[in-house]
């Protein structure tokens, strides 16, 4: 619990505080002075130049109907709940990491981890794009080559009528509308994070020797373990990854944008508020209205953040 | 001292040399800017094809050797983000001296090219003096020194009334063919020149890639090349009626007006002549790789480049890439349309289309924010002259833009083909973003390998409307801001004197009249989508 501490007292050192000073500039600068800009024009007819003519709620009110703003937050849903699902790996991952008895393989295992977080996000983007090529990407030769593409077409056929895997026509994974989603779902296979790994683990080793002794002396499997030992103890960190992934999914687009294009793709599947809003500022140049998306997609995320921070409890 | 402590002091030490590496480099830039018997020119483009960068490259050079005290640096930044960077460097105030103007930067709105480029009317009515020993162009004014004269978006704004730009090349589209193995595959040495040698030619490819085993597909398809060819045999079926929407008789395309065709009830995706355009969309689009449509440009020209298709459609500016790339010898041909005399599509054609209105291309704007003005046009001015422009063809490889300049024998196949006929339009209309997205949107149910025409209709035919009077609802919107940013130039040169000044004068009719233009086909607008409602 924090002490207080009476104002002479906190203000008797105050050339300190000026140390803060340059924080507070650059965070002002750089994050709140463009929130607050977008804010502003929110309310402006602003194609991102000098002139601007304020319209008052126009912009919001067209929010309402807006068919494609509405279907993209459905897709963005989607993937939501898929990303909350990819986090299990990187917890299975740092646990299996933190059990490594000697010290120099947990070494060489953070540091595997860390390596590729050197390529940039972007080369990485490429290389999936590469994947999902229909005739010379990875994904359909493996498919091909382990049978599993037999598989899909079988079940196409004659179980659940996709309509998307035909024999002889390689799998078009994001020209065709309904592959597009769980192409996106299952990019960054097998959802290792290296961040995400990192922040477990940094939890995991905060676990007392003792907690662990006490756990075999009740005769508590690997399983149980997990179950009731590590997982409730790194509660604080997955919420911390569930809030990042969130806010990072709801406002990411650059994915979309570079494997779908501005348009979101075949039937606009691929369509999420951040693509939206980019494509309404740099396509259709309304910089204002894209300013009011923003500030919808803002407003999402902050009661996502606010219904995690009630209901994801952490006790103590 | 143990080895952990060894290998920390390395790592800051190494830390600090990369450090000291760039704040040295930091600092010797900025004291080199700060340098007062040194200008450095800056000039942004997006044209990263084989051998363009190099020959600006030996241009500055040359340029940098007769003018002392002068470096020329060149930024090429990706096409992808050139529009996003464009706009951000321009607000933030960081712009290079010279842009790339065009596809690239996005829609230049009247705003955007008024408060952050420089006019250069003034500029290009004077001769070039570049050209003083070019014969025929010596003494003309620069502006008619272009094969176009400078007539066409984005060097020349028609509602500014002002010069925006200095072309450097013009572009033409055609199909590429691998020549080795079309001689292997056709066993004729001639190109198709009918729709329906072409299609024959197709089948061949299909039928040896069965006799053969090779994997090898007529078309190397992506949603950037793609359109190229699909595009234009649409195109091709709506030539006559682009003649009936043509309201204001301008014998050339106008989407507003085949915007307003479609809501007026004109024409729809019932029309035989649209049918027939889908019809041919599908069929060439069957005829290129499995998913093209999730392809880019580079994606369509490695796999022509690698063998595995037979034709390519692209631009002029490829031209060079392939050549470099491609280990087989490359041909090249005007994409064959339906001619008037086709039992089934030659009832909707006038014939083919002509590209005596093709606008020159890589064109340089002058940024307002430039601290080199005076050297920036004279920059442009030794680039663009005959002999500067004479160089550039030569080591690029790409058309010129200037009168008298001879391309280089390579991409001769490209200069525009002037005789013909006007050209039709096609549905995703240029301009109209909602619409366009709407259309590529729904693309794949056409092209898509169980695309059909019946699908794509079934597709598109809900939104198609709403997404052009969307557009329409912009475009006469901003055609009104456009008019009303008039007003302060108007006024200004009001102020002048519009009796004693005749300067002012011209300039002050000149806006008026463009602002009247806007004005009128605003309000057009508005008066036909509000009659729609």
């Amino acid at each position: 619990m924090a002490i207080r501490v009476s104002n002479p007292k906190a203000l008797h050192e105050w050339r300190l505080y000026l140390f803060l000073l340059p924080s507070f500039l650059l965070i002002g600068t750089f994050s709140y002075f463009p929130a607050l800009s977008a804010i502003y024009h929110s309310f402006f007819d602003w194609q991102g130049g000098d002139s601007r003519k304020f319209i008052g709620l126009d912009n919001f009110r067209r929010i309402a109907t807006d068919k494609v703003l509405w279907g993209s937050f459905l897709t963005i849903a989607i993937l939501v709940i898929a990303n909350i699902v990819k986090m299990i790996p990187s917890i299975v991952m740092a646990v299996m990491v933190h059990r490594l008895k000697s010290d120099r393989w947990q070494y060489w295992y953070r540091v595997l981890l860390v390596v590729p977080m050197i390529v940039p996000g972007l080369v990485t983007l490429f290389i999936w794009k590469f994947f999902f090529d229909p005739n010379m990407g990875v994904l359909n030769r493996v498919l091909d080559v382990t049978g599993l593409k037999s598989l899909l077409v079988a079940l196409d056929a004659h179980l659940f009528h996709w309509g998307v895997f035909l024999p002889d026509v390689p799998i078009a994974w994001l020209s065709q509308p309904d592959l597009i989603i769980p192409a996106l779902i299952l990019w960054g296979f097998p959802w290792i994070g290296a961040v995400g790994v990192l922040i477990y683990l940094a939890g995991l080793q905060s676990i007392g020797v003792e907690v662990y002794e006490a756990a075999e002396l009740d005769g508590a499997g690997p399983f149980q373990r997990f179950l009731h030992i590590e997982l409730p103890l790194i509660t604080t960190q997955i919420r911390l990854s569930l809030v990042l992934l969130v806010i990072g999914t709801l406002q990411g687009f650059g994915l979309q944008l570079l494997l779908l294009g501005e348009g979101g793709g075949a039937g606009g599947r691929g369509m999420v508020p951040g693509l939206w809003m980019f494509n309404r500022a740099f396509v259709a140049g309304e910089f204002g209205y894209a300013c009011a998306i923003g500030m919808v997609l803002f407003v999402f995320i902050l009661v996502l953040t606010l219904i995690n921070n009630k209901y994801v409890r952490v006790d103590k | 001292m143990n080895w952990e402590r060894i290998s920390n002091m390395i790592g800051l030490g190494l830390l600090g040399v990369c450090f000291c590496i760039a704040a040295n480099r930091v600092m010797s830039r900025a004291a080199e800017q700060r340098d007062p018997n040194l200008q450095i020119l800056k000039f942004a483009h997006w044209q990263l094809e084989s051998g363009v960068r190099a020959t600006f490259d030996e241009l500055a050079r040359e340029y940098e050797r007769s003018h002392p005290g002068v470096r020329i640096e060149q930024l090429a930044i990706p096409e992808r983000i050139f529009k996003n960077w464009h706009r951000t460097q321009l607000i933030g105030g960081n712009a290079p001296d010279l842009i790339q103007l065009g596809q690239g930067t996005g829609g230049l709105t009247d705003e955007l090219l008024a408060r952050y480029y420089t006019p250069i009317s003034q500029f290009v009515e004077l001769p070039n003096p570049y050209n003083a020993g070019s014969g025929e162009l010596a003494g003309l004014p620069w502006r008619e020194t272009f094969l176009d004269g400078l007539s066409n978006t984005p060097a020349y704004s028609d509602s500014l009334v002002e010069y925006y730009g200095i072309p450097a090349s013009m572009f033409t589209v055609r199909v590429y063919y691998n020549a080795d193995l079309f001689q292997k595959i056709a066993g004729a040495s001639q190109p198709p020149r009918t729709y329906e040698d072409f299609i024959a030619l197709c089948q061949k490819t299909e039928a040896y890639r069965t006799a053969e085993g090779e994997s090898v597909l007529p078309i190397a398809g992506s949603k950037y090349n793609a359109p190229y060819m699909i595009d234009a045999l649409f195109a091709s079926m709506t030539q006559r009626l682009t003649l009936k929407l043509d309201t204001f008789h301008i014998m050339g395309l106008d989407g507003n007006s085949v915007a307003l065709g479609f809501l007026d009830g004109q024409w729809n995706w019932q029309t035989p002549a649209v049918e027939a355009g889908l019809n041919l969309m599908n069929a060439v689009g069957q005829l290129m790789q499995p998913g093209f449509l999730q392809l880019g440009r580079d994606d369509a020209l490695f796999y022509f480049v690698q063998g595995r298709a037979l034709l390519l459609a692209s631009g002029s500016w490829d031209s060079s890439s392939i050549e470099a790339q491609a280990p087989f010898k490359i041909g090249v041909f005007t994409m064959p349309l339906p001619r008037t005399d086709h039992s089934q599509y030659g009832q909707f054609v006038l014939g083919h289309p002509s590209e005596a209105g093709t606008g020159t291309g890589l064109v340089f704007g002058l940024t307002a924010g430039s601290k080199n003005q005076d050297l920036a046009i004279d920059f442009l001015r030794f680039i663009s002259s005959q002999p500067g422009n004479t160089r550039f063809a030569e080591m690029s490889g790409w058309l010129p833009a200037v009168v008298g300049v001879p391309p280089n024998d390579r991409i001769a196949p490209f200069m525009p083909i002037t005789e013909g006929y006007t050209a039709g339009f096609v549905p995703a209309l240029s301009g109209f973003a909602d619409t366009a997205r709407i259309v590529s949107n729904h693309m794949h149910r056409l092209v898509g390998q169980t695309g059909s025409v019946a699908e794509f209709i079934e597709g598109v035919q809900p939104d198609y409307g709403e997404a052009l009077a969307s557009d329409l609802r912009r475009k006469a919107k901003n055609g009104l801001r456009n008019a009303e940013s008039k007003d302060t130039s108007l006024a200004a040169n009001w102020v002048l004197g519009l009796e004693d000044n005749a300067e002012a004068r011209a300039k002050f009719d000149q806006l008026i009249e463009a602002q009247n233009a806007q004005e009128q086909s605003a309000y057009y607008l508005r008066l036909k989508l509000e009659s729609k409602r």
